[in-house]
């Protein structure tokens, strides 16, 4: 490598510094200040207080793991080898629901699985009664259901990945071999498997157990995750035990990143050739498999595209009138003041801001991460994983007590929104432009070198070309995940600063629904745009940037 | 190919520097037309001043305009999602460097806390006189907050769903008969921790268990944890509960059925269901007050605020825009005002307990009450 | 145009091999190969050269000047790799602009220059295509033209055709050649391929090992190759061992198990040598008299204008040359024939090794 310049090592080291100020200072003093400044509960207090709550976190986290499993794993087996047409769409629409902002899949369950949902109202015609019949989408049900939508598709892809890119001729092998399909399930395709299945179950539990919108949205309350009660716990100014709580989540999440950060790294071997996966078609199976191949299919359906289709019927159908309208788009554009125009452009405004910041601080953050120099590389490894590890809602309360109230600027506090949606769409945007910058050919650079180019011509006519691609992924990844992003903004937010994702929300709150529903749509669109985009411009699918 | 038609190369720092300018630029422009008045922050919380027919922005402009004018100063009213008690911890996150001036919400209860008092500081306004003095007493007699508006936190019922004929306990209503699961699980109340009327609810039921019946108080919430519906805010209950006809209560004000009448332009639909005991009905009294914000940047100027709201101007809004008593004792009130209920024809529940047991005992009440509602 | 001196060069990497050290001149002007087998560094010292591999030891001398701490974009070399490395980003046109772009000539210079370069390799119609337009072949010449276009003082090129297909192969050398000696600038080329090395240099350095192991003009290094190593590489000679025997008036003789060579000088009696023996120097003849070495036929193998057929010399391979058609046909039509070969006496090489 050519020896480097000040210059550069400054260019480097600025993301580092800039995320230790904006994320890792921010949370340690807030951790600090409250388990010593003594307002509110000590920390002891806190874990004894809040056990029941810890409790039902890991539970619910592990019941959805496992549902996500039992339900996604047919389905990787099926999109590994099953011949249909129209699989590559498949493929690609897939991973919509994981794309889609949390507060956008509570409407979208509302209205499917929901009282006077698609289910309930057609079971209500069916039986002829005049009152809801069912509502999956409170309380428990809810929770695991919702949660099982998000990371299914997960499941499916990372372990379907997997599965194609074994060799068949080793299961042909066993067969003639004079083994059973069970046994070769269990010797050879799960062994083979087992790192992908290790990844999706540690990104699906951890994303459980940080999981704010759908707990707010379907626990009513009395159904509170760690995260939920770190919320709480601050909006009654009980800093000791929101300290305590963002301590104790914390030591969990950052232990699952650091695994998952392992073992999706020694998983990714060699790459092999999918060209010779052997896919049979639906007739070589037998009728009682065609079955339930065909039952799993409806299932799906009904679980992950009703969801997405029902927001469309959220967006016009106002279940308290019982009637079809425009009036939630007419709130949309409505200036007035609550009404949804501002929340429109401040989404618009806010996430644009942020995904130029995620892009500014991810290209310099990829290069030190790509870097041969000694401390370098470590230290720009823990700064993009952090913010994996560290939940929405801790960064927006580090960000407010550390940085807001001392300079004053909680009296407006967009820029703190802006730079909280920064920071958690950072890893994203940092992995996707590292992964372009990994395939650039280094005798390019040499040839840039050579020619005469100074490090600032390099970058910008070489490099920066070449990147273009894992740029322009990496910004419509940080695009999409700032404006649907709820969390943090609801936590720092004054009125005039809601964004269109925290408007969902509060309109829920007030069972504006259509207003929810209509701005649901709009941000569900704008996500799906953006995906399609990204997919269109990376050969590579948006899995890639899971395996960290 | 002639020279002119090859593709010149640009200087990249021109361009980069062009962009980094314009970026900067807008931002810089956002930011400043975002931070850059001198100003007078009023915190207060969602919904204030917005139930009536012209809605806050009309009613604040008009009432407080001569203030700004008197003073040159453009006030600032913080709209607060939720109620009061996010107020206060907010002011509490921003206490090495508050920006807000004078606070508007801060009720009876919430005054007792240490959270609260610690943002406050205590200031007597001369114009007390224009108000009853037991309203100030109630209120906070140490002065960290000056009476603003007041009423009665009382379960109220539509009487479209059900009245008096077919469920005649509503006129003589005790916890008892809420407990029964038909009416339970009609019942809507707020969140103890984050609504004022909720955290009055729940004082109102630990009031009667612990003075009148002498039971364990918790014992009725585990009867009902299941039926009931607890909102996060009033503005969520009140929405749900006017929007969902199996639910029937609602834990809110006493002057809804003026409210009801007003909307209604005859006589209201909504009635008052106060608890009854020992042959009395009671309600629970709500005074909320203004405080002064310790160290606020803007201290004279917040006591001439606090002085203001106590004027005419002021106070006579409150009863058609606030649903709530003005606390000046000369405003007349508007006529729908007849079908409201005033704290003197209610014993009041809060003089059942004495000032200090609340204030020390609220917190693990509120931890109480938190264990009992975990599900399950 | 410089001329480019290397002094006592070294890299060591991080297994703990090491290349160098290197000596070596270069003649301004002149397109001299490093010629050697894969691995043996010929590409690290060529890197070093360019300034991508930082030496550990030595210096690069370019008229004199050392350049060994100036960073690669300051040196003034051109490089043409093995995998072309053209932008892809960029048009044929902008990728041979590059270095003057860089240097910000002005606008017509750069022109004037592209289009003289073009015109030399023969590219011109292919300027505002995209780079993943051209052939294997067009897109050397672009990567030539590139190397070129800034005037740089020293060119180099890294296995720049192994990757072409023989018959490109053989015509971009040539090409090659010409417009290098047209431009007259100092080429360090590197190559494994013995065919290319002494078709087009001036000079060939055998790197072996990281080291400089013999450095003249092709025929002076295939004729008397300095070591065992070098003789085999280049396949000019067949090694056999033979001690030195009495001396007599001076002169002393060798004997190669039987064969019996001509006096020599300054020789021990009793030592051990190596010798080489162009298999064009040795004669094979069916007559089998007892005077000549006999060797068993072991394989022969037809190619250009000749024959190559290898005998089995008491337990040693000796390669030899044969045009005789009809003793070729006799050998094939019997199995396992011995024949006889002989060669000149001055014919041997002594190895230094």
């Amino acid at each position: 490598m050519a020896p480097r310049n000040k210059g550069t090592y400054i260019a480097l080291a600025t993301p580092l510094v800039v995320l230790t100020v904006l994320l890792v200072y921010p949370v340690v003093s807030v951790i600090f200040r409250g388990l010593t400044a003594g307002a509110g509960m000590t920390f002891t207090d806190t874990v004894i207080f809040n056990w029941p709550y810890l409790e039902f976190t890991i539970f619910q986290a592990i019941l959805s793991t496992i549902m996500s499993l039992l339900v996604g794993l047919p389905g990787a087996m099926l999109l590994a080898r099953l011949k249909f047409k129209g699989k590559n769409i498949v493929r690609a629409l897939i991973i919509t629901p994981f794309v889609l902002p949390p507060i956008v899949v509570v409407i979208g369950f509302l209205q499917m699985f929901g009282q006077y949902g698609v289910i309930d109202s057609f079971l209500m015609w069916a039986l002829r009664s005049g009152s809801s019949v069912l509502n999956l989408a409170t309380d428990i049900p809810g929770i695991i259901l919702a949660h099982t939508f998000y990371n299914v598709p997960l499941v499916i892809l990372l372990v379907s990945a997997s599965m194609e890119r074994m060799n068949p001729e080793i299961e042909e092998a066993a067969e003639i071999l004079g083994a059973d399909s069970l046994q070769r399930f269990q010797r050879i395709t799960l062994p083979h498997i087992m790192p992908s299945l290790i990844a999706a179950t540690i990104l699906t539990f951890l994303f459980c157990f940080m999981s704010f919108p759908i707990v707010l949205a379907f626990g009513h309350g009395s159904y509170r995750t760690i995260e939920v009660q770190i919320w709480n716990a601050f909006r009654w100014a009980d800093y000791g035990q929101a300290s305590s709580l963002v301590l104790i989540q914390i030591l969990f999440t950052l232990t699952l990143a650091l695994a998952y950060s392992r073992l999706a790294r020694s998983s990714d071997g060699a790459r092999g050739p999918t060209s010779s996966i052997k896919t049979s078609s639906l007739s070589s199976y037998r009728p009682t498999e065609v079955i339930m191949i065909i039952l799993y299919f409806a299932a799906m359906l009904i679980l992950v595209v009703g969801p997405i289709a029902s927001i469309f019927r959220a967006a016009f159908f106002d279940p308290i009138a019982q009637r079809y309208t425009l009036d939630g788009f007419r709130y949309i554009f409505s200036g007035e003041a609550g009404g949804g125009l501002r929340p429109l452009i401040n989404s618009l405004f806010y996430s644009s801001l942020a995904t130029l910041l995620s892009v500014g601080l991810g290209i310099p953050l990829a290069y030190a991460h790509g870097s041969k120099t000694r401390f370098l590389r470590p230290l720009s490894s823990i700064m993009v994983l952090l913010p994996l590890g560290i939940s929405s809602i801790t960064v927006a309360y580090g960000l407010m007590t550390a940085i807001a109230v001392p300079t004053g600027l909680n009296i407006n506090p967009w820029p703190i929104i802006v730079l909280a949606q920064t920071v958690i769409g950072l890893p994203f945007t940092t992995r996707s432009i590292e992964i372009s910058r990994r395939s650039i050919d280094p005798l390019l650079i040499e040839q840039a070198d050579a020619l005469g180019a100074s490090r600032l011509q390099r970058l910008f006519f070489v490099e920066l070309p070449l990147l273009a691609p894992g740029i322009l992924v990496g910004a419509v990844f940080a695009f999409a995940m700032a404006i649907g992003e709820m969390s943090a903004t609801l936590f720092i937010a004054l009125p005039q600063n809601f964004t269109l994702a925290v408007a969902i929300y509060d309109n829920l709150g007030v069972r504006k629904f259509v207003e929810a529903g209509a701005s649901a749509l709009i941000l569900m669109v704008a996500c799906i745009v953006a995906f399609l985009a990204m997919e269109k411009v990376s050969e590579e699918s948006v899995g890639g940037i899971l395996k960290w | 190919m002639s020279v002119s038609e090859y593709p010149v190369r640009r200087n990249p720092q021109k361009l980069i520097g062009a962009v980094v300018l314009i970026v900067v630029i807008v931002v810089a422009a956002y930011g400043v037309v975002t931070f850059w008045r001198p100003r007078f922050v009023v915190y207060t919380y969602s919904s204030f001043m917005d139930w009536g027919d012209e809605g806050a922005d009309a009613v604040l402009e008009r009432a407080f305009a001569p203030f700004e004018e008197e003073y040159g100063i453009d006030i600032d009213f913080v709209i607060l999602s939720g109620d009061a008690n996010f107020i206060v911890s907010k002011l509490n996150a921003e206490e090495a460097n508050p920006i807000a001036d004078v606070v508007i919400g801060i009720d009876n209860i919430l005054v007792l806390q240490e959270t609260a008092r610690n943002v406050l500081e205590p200031y007597v306004s001369p114009n007390l006189g224009l108000i009853n003095e037991t309203l100030v007493d109630s209120l906070d007699p140490e002065h960290y907050l000056t009476p603003f508006d007041f009423g009665l936190v009382t379960l109220v019922y539509s009487m479209n769903k059900i009245n008096t004929t077919t469920h005649p306990e509503l006129a003589n209503l005790t916890f008892a008969d809420l407990a029964i699961h038909e009416l339970a699980s009609a019942l809507v109340t707020e969140d103890p921790h984050f609504s004022s009327p909720g955290l009055s609810f729940l004082l109102s039921q630990i009031a009667v268990y612990e003075k009148i019946l002498h039971e364990d108080w918790t014992s009725w919430w585990d009867t009902v944890e299941d039926d009931i519906d607890v909102e996060e805010g009033w503005s969520d209950a009140w929405s749900l509960w006017s929007t969902d006809p199996t639910k029937q209560f609602l834990v809110s004000y006493g002057t809804d059925p003026a409210y009801s009448a007003n909307y209604l332009g005859t006589a209201p639909d909504t009635s008052i269901a106060p608890l009854f005991y020992e042959n009395k009905h009671w309600a629970w009294m709500q005074i909320e007050g203004i405080g002064l914000v310790k160290n606020g940047p803007n201290p004279n100027l917040g006591k001439a605020f606090i002085d203001y709201c106590l004027n005419v101007a002021v106070q006579q809004e409150i009863a058609l825009n606030q649903w709530m008593f003005p606390v000046r004792y000369d405003i007349t009130l508007p006529e729908v005002y007849d079908y409201a209920i005033h704290p003197d024809e209610m014993s009041i529940l809060n003089t059942l307990f004495n000032s200090t047991e609340i204030a020390s005992n609220l917190q693990d009440w509120l931890q109480q009450y938190d264990a009992v509602m975990i599900p399950g | 145009m410089v001329n480019v001196e290397l002094k006592g060069l070294v890299r060591v990497f991080a297994d703990g091999t090491s290349v160098g050290p290197i000596d070596l001149l270069v003649k301004d002007g002149e397109l001299i190969t490093l010629l050697g087998p894969s691995g043996a560094g010929k590409t690290t010292a060529l890197r070093m050269i360019a300034g991508f591999i930082e030496a550990d030891k030595g210096s690069i001398l370019f008229n004199s000047k050392d350049v060994i701490s100036l960073p690669a974009r300051k040196r003034s070399v051109g490089m043409v790799f093995q995998s072309v490395a053209l932008f892809p980003n960029m048009s044929v046109y902008q990728n041979i602009a590059f270095g003057p772009d860089m240097a910000e000539w002005p606008h017509e210079r750069t022109v004037r220059r592209v289009e003289e370069l073009a015109g030399l390799l023969g590219i011109q119609h292919l300027l505002d295509r995209k780079i993943d337009e051209i052939s294997g072949g067009e897109a050397q010449r672009v990567a030539l033209a590139r190397a070129l276009a800034k005037e740089p003082a020293l060119l180099l090129l890294d296995e720049p055709l192994s990757a072409l297909d023989p018959q490109l192969r053989e015509r971009l050398q040539t090409e090659i050649r010409s417009i290098q000696k047209r431009v007259g600038i100092t080429t360090i080329y590197v190559t494994h391929s013995q065919d290319e090395a002494f078709a087009i240099s001036d000079r060939v350095a055998i790197i072996k090992d990281g080291r400089v192991v013999q450095v003249g003009i092709p025929e002076e290094i295939y004729d008397r190759p300095a070591t065992e190593f070098v003789a085999k590489f280049l396949g000019s000679g067949n090694v056999l061992e033979g001690v030195v025997k009495e001396t007599k008036d001076g002169k002393s003789f060798i004997d190669i198990n039987g064969i019996v060579l001509d006096g020599r000088e300054d020789l021990t009696v009793g030592e051990t040598l190596r010798l080489s023996i162009k298999p064009e120097d040795i004669t094979i003849s069916s007559d089998m008299d007892s005077d000549s070495a006999k060797g068993r036929v072991i394989s022969i193998i037809p190619q250009v204008g000749s024959f190559k057929i290898t005998l089995d010399f008491q337990g040693a391979h000796v390669v030899a040359l044969s045009q005789d058609e009809a003793l070729v046909k006799k050998l094939r039509e019997d199995e396992n024939q011995t024949v006889s070969f002989s060669f000149r006496s001055e014919d041997a090489v002594i190895l230094k090794d």
